[in-house]
């Protein structure tokens, strides 16, 4: 449910009249432009005895809408109450033992929701996978208002979090699937030295100056302009996967004399490729996206996290791209409201692959059965 | 051809990129090296999950566990089930084939291959870690891993199971080096230990040495009072007191002897178990030796009715400290004395040198040592039979004896026929006769004991005692008025002697070490300082009896010590070189014979 609220008590208001039940939680996902007024939207929802737990966004999806302000609340049942990690350093650290799943009817959905500016996301997920493998679902976003650093942009019941992650386990029937769209173009290199999101070496010479003569001067000067789209963002990088598209890395400036920064972290000696995509590829790949979900019913409801570059790539199209992935959706399941935010790092996997941290991606979660 | 171009671009930077990530650094552990690789492996081929398995033996080590296997590395780990196997599972058959072995759900068997939880169906691959082990993948398509694929897999495969072995080597190295450090740990630890004893050991020797020296001063003080007044009463009963005081004087004197040479020689042996004694080997006459000896039990052995007989071969050498091989024969000879019959024979006598010791036996005629009693002998203060009886004796003679022979690298033994007689021997280590046997080659011991007396001269002489014993005092006043030509001063302080002999500048100055406002030392050199007093000969007289004592004096420049309790034939001997003074009357009879030197 999106809330375009003027008064914080107009979420709570609106919250009191979803029913929630006593295993239920709020999914709640701010936009930046009203983090403004999160401390007392969070005072608020605690004073009316509501649990809940989510983070801040660029914006809200609403159908094939983009909001720039307002609140989008979900009512999720969980397993347990979110876990914490810490992940503002080199491997998360988990606040309190992860739950035990082993009971449970169907199969649950790690929904994950990450500080986009700490590259321990990666991380998380290994450990997740490692404990849980293929018996549940991963889902989930990076979340921030785009300041490229560790801020309070997460929270839960007992406030909020800095650096961290959120993981709850979503007990319904669930659908998970990525797509971005994006499509080798030169290439290959290899990332012979890095550190986290921070290329040093390609091929083993410096990185930017690999990237210089991939994607030429004046691509490659834009990175780090204080443009609304510099050029080098059309132009990223794809990690290879086997049958699979490739995972993508959102070139985000060059420091250190060659290295390049990219939005989340890259394995040492990944092969990896220039990619390219023009609008409709994109929006192409929204639609696949949606034609993808084959189950569901009449509780289906989707959340959809689309990368908040994408919305800035596409611009004007960008609405193009939410409709054409809500169209398709809507043509198998009729009625399945489609909402979500746009994000900073995509997460989509059923356990039976590694989940990565994809960037310029949508991934969307289609949860059935339950409410 | 440009498809299959960039396919085998593509495949060789899949191999590339695996084979790079085997192993990155070589501190790696082995479980995190595999999982490293099966992360890559996983992400990158878009595969479910994957294990690495390693036979028993190499893991432990243990070649009895050669028919298990054993799960070392999983991912996700959560899905591994079986941890350990029997290498005739069929999910291991790969370790009885040649490389690899595909499973597919669509294979009738299928199920007997999967030990993994969750899996919905799909294809396994095995790979065969050279003869370590296994690595299993899955994937969730049922036509995963086809030929090409395996293929390229497997030389990245082998690359991967040669770095498991380094890895394997390197722990075991590890392990090994640990244990090498654990068991430097401990002998450190030991040595350690063994020092903190040593130095506690040092520190009680030390403390041992300081009590020894502390006793022979503290018993031989009151002794000297006593020795001395008794050899003082026993003169005068001899010459006209009645017979009570003569018998009197009689036992105080045996029995002060016998206390003092019991102090001495259980002074001895401390000294000799402690290590606190030196031996200074040289080469001894062995006849000088034994003829000495012979001399000096003469008189005892008349007493006792002992006829002795020496049938030593002449000019025999030995290598031997001649003071303690003149205490080994001193005390055989004393015991084949005190332990013989009335009327029995000592025999010393001696055989052909034999591998380099000469062989000296030292035989009695006495009640011989029963059997029973032969493991006793060398035990200290054990007396055996006769230890209710009259004869005197600490039962640490022969304790002392062995110890010495054998620091002199000799040996001891006896042959004893009970009711017949007991023949000690004593294996010497011989030498050649020195180039000029004379005086020189005599220690100076011997040398003391073989200088004929002088002539005596008569003159008045004047003697300073420096002595704070008021007991002391007396008792040389007494002991000085046998010699009708001393005239004796006397100063109970250090001080105040230094004035007397300012004033009356002695003939001979008797120092107490031990006063009360200065040691005996600071007054020596006062006096050696003073060009009026320098020459006067200075005697020390003293209680500390310990070698290190008597040497210091010595060094000092002390020109004698007198040490206590006074021996009155010492003091006439110490007169006499001294000042060539002979007594005026007899200072009676020395009942210590034999003394421990």
């Amino acid at each position: 449910m999106y809330i375009d609220f003027s008064d914080p008590a107009d979420i709570v208001d609106q919250c009191k009249t979803l029913n929630c039940g006593r295993e239920d939680f709020l999914l709640v996902c701010i936009a930046r432009n009203d983090e403004w007024q999160l401390d007392r939207i969070l005072k608020l929802l605690s004073d009316a005895n509501l649990r809940f737990f989510g983070g801040v966004f660029p914006a809200l999806i609403e159908g094939s809408t983009v909001r720039e302000n307002g609140a989008l609340v979900q009512v999720h049942k969980l397993a347990a109450e979110p876990v914490v990690a810490q992940i503002d350093g080199n491997e998360p650290e988990w606040a309190a033992p992860l739950p035990d799943i082993s009971g449970l009817p169907q199969k649950p959905t790690c929904l994950v929701l990450a500080d986009f500016s700490c590259v321990a996301v990666t991380s998380l997920l290994e450990e997740l996978f490692n404990v849980h493998g293929n018996r549940v679902n991963y889902f989930g976003a990076g979340a921030g208002n785009g300041t490229r650093s560790p801020r309070p942009i997460l929270f839960t019941n007992r406030g909020r979090l800095t650096g961290a992650a959120l993981v709850a386990y979503v007990v319904s029937n669930a659908d998970v699937h990525l797509r971005h769209g994006w499509s080798r173009n030169s290439g290959p290199v290899i990332a012979t030295k890095t550190d986290g999101n921070v290329v040093k070496e390609l091929n083993w010479e410096p990185a930017m100056s690999v990237y210089r003569g991939l994607v030429g001067d004046q691509i490659a000067n834009s990175l780090g302009r204080r443009e609304d789209v510099p050029e080098a963002k059309r132009h990223p990088f794809g990690i290879a996967r086997e049958d699979l598209e490739d995972v993508v890395r959102d070139p985000m400036m060059a420091i250190n004399d060659g290295e390049l920064v990219v939005l989340s972290g890259v394995p040492e000696n990944s092969v990896m490729h220039i990619m390219k995509a023009d609008n409709d590829k994109l929006v192409e790949s929204a639609r696949e996206l949606g034609n993808v979900f084959s189950q569901g019913g009449e509780n289906s409801h989707c959340l959809l996290f689309d990368c908040y570059s994408r919305a800035k790539l596409l611009a004007d199209a960008f609405p193009n791209e939410l409709k054409a992935f809500v169209t398709a959706l809507q043509e198998k399941m009729p009625g399945c409201s489609v909402e979500g935010a746009l994000a900073l790092g995509e997460i989509a996997s059923d356990g039976n692959r590694l989940p990565d941290f994809h960037n310029k991606t949508i991934a969307a979660g289609l949860f059935y059965g339950e409410r | 051809m440009a498809n299959a171009d960039t396919d085998i671009v593509a495949d060789s930077l899949l191999l590339l990129e695996l084979a790079l990530s085997i192993g990155r650094t070589s501190n790696e552990s082995v479980n995190r090296r595999c999982k490293a690789f099966l992360h890559i492996l996983l992400a990158r081929k878009n595969l479910s999950y994957g294990s690495v398995w390693i036979c028993s033996d190499v893991v432990s080590r243990d070649e009895g566990d050669a028919q298990t296997i054993e799960l070392i590395a999983a991912f996700p780990e959560s899905r591994g089930i079986e941890r350990k196997i029997s290498i005739d599972h069929p999910s291991m058959a790969v370790l009885k084939e040649p490389g690899f072995h595909v499973t597919r759900d669509t294979d009738p068997d299928f199920d007997l291959h999967v030990l993994e939880a969750n899996f919905p169906g799909g294809s396994v691959l095995s790979l065969k870690l050279r003869n370590l082990g296994v690595m299993r993948l899955f994937s969730i398509k049922s036509n995963a891993f086809t030929r090409r694929e395996i293929n390229q897999l497997l030389p990245v495969i082998e690359i991967f199971a040669l770095s498991l072995k380094s890895a394997y080597a390197q722990e075991h190295l590890q392990q090994s080096e640990m244990k090498a450090r654990l068991a430097t740990a401990e002998a450190e630890r030991s040595r350690a230990v063994a020092e903190r004893a040593q130095k506690s050991a040092e520190l009680a020797n030390k403390a041992k040495s300081e009590f020894l020296s502390t006793m022979s001063h503290e018993l031989r003080t009151p002794l000297n009072a006593i020795l001395g007044f008794g050899q003082v009463i026993e003169a005068a009963s001899e010459n006209g007191g009645d017979e009570a005081t003569k018998v009197g004087a009689g036992y105080i004197l045996r029995s002060g002897w016998h206390l003092l040479s019991l102090i001495e020689e259980v002074l001895d042996l401390s000294k000799i178990e402690s290590g606190q004694f030196d031996i200074s080997i040289d080469t001894i006459s062995l006849t000088d030796i034994v003829g000495d000896c012979h001399q000096t039990v003469a008189a005892m052995a008349k007493e006792h009715g002992i006829s002795i007989g020496n049938t030593l071969s002449p000019n025999q050498y030995v290598k031997a400290d001649g003071t303690r091989l003149k205490q080994v024969f001193l005390n055989l000879l004393s015991n084949a004395i005190k332990y013989n019959r009335p009327d029995g024979t000592v025999t010393v006598g001696s055989e052909h040198p034999h591998e380099g010791f000469i062989r000296v036996t030292v035989a009695d005629t006495g009640r011989g040592i029963s059997p029973a009693n032969v493991d006793k002998i060398y035990q200290p203060f054990e007396r055996l039979s006769a230890a209710n009886s009259e004869i005197d004796g600490t039962g640490i003679g022969l304790t002392i004896t062995k110890r010495l022979i054998e620091a002199m690298g000799g040996r001891i033994g006896f042959d004893s026929v009970e009711g017949k007689g007991s023949s000690f021997w004593l294996d010497i280590p011989v030498d050649d006769a020195p180039a000029m046997v004379g005086e020189a080659n005599l220690t100076p011991a011997i040398r003391g004991n073989t200088k004929p007396p002088s002539s005596v001269d008569e003159n008045s002489k004047v003697i300073l005692y420096i002595e704070d014993s008021p007991a002391n005092l007396r008792l040389m006043e007494m002991t000085m008025s046998r010699f009708s030509t001393i005239r004796m001063l006397s100063a109970h302080t250090g001080e105040i002697g230094l004035q007397m002999a300012e004033a009356h500048h002695p003939d001979l100055i008797l120092l107490d070490i031990n006063l009360p406002d200065m040691n005996g030392f600071q007054i020596l050199k006062r006096l050696r300082a003073s060009p009026r007093q320098a020459a006067i000969p200075v005697i020390a007289v003293t209680a500390n009896a310990m070698p290190a004592d008597l040497e210091r004096a010595a060094l000092e420049g002390f020109d004698a010590t007198i040490t206590k309790p006074f021996n009155l034939d010492e003091i006439a001997d110490v007169l006499h070189r001294g000042l060539g003074l002979e007594p005026s009357a007899a200072l009676g009879k020395r009942h210590h014979e034999i003394r421990q030197p």
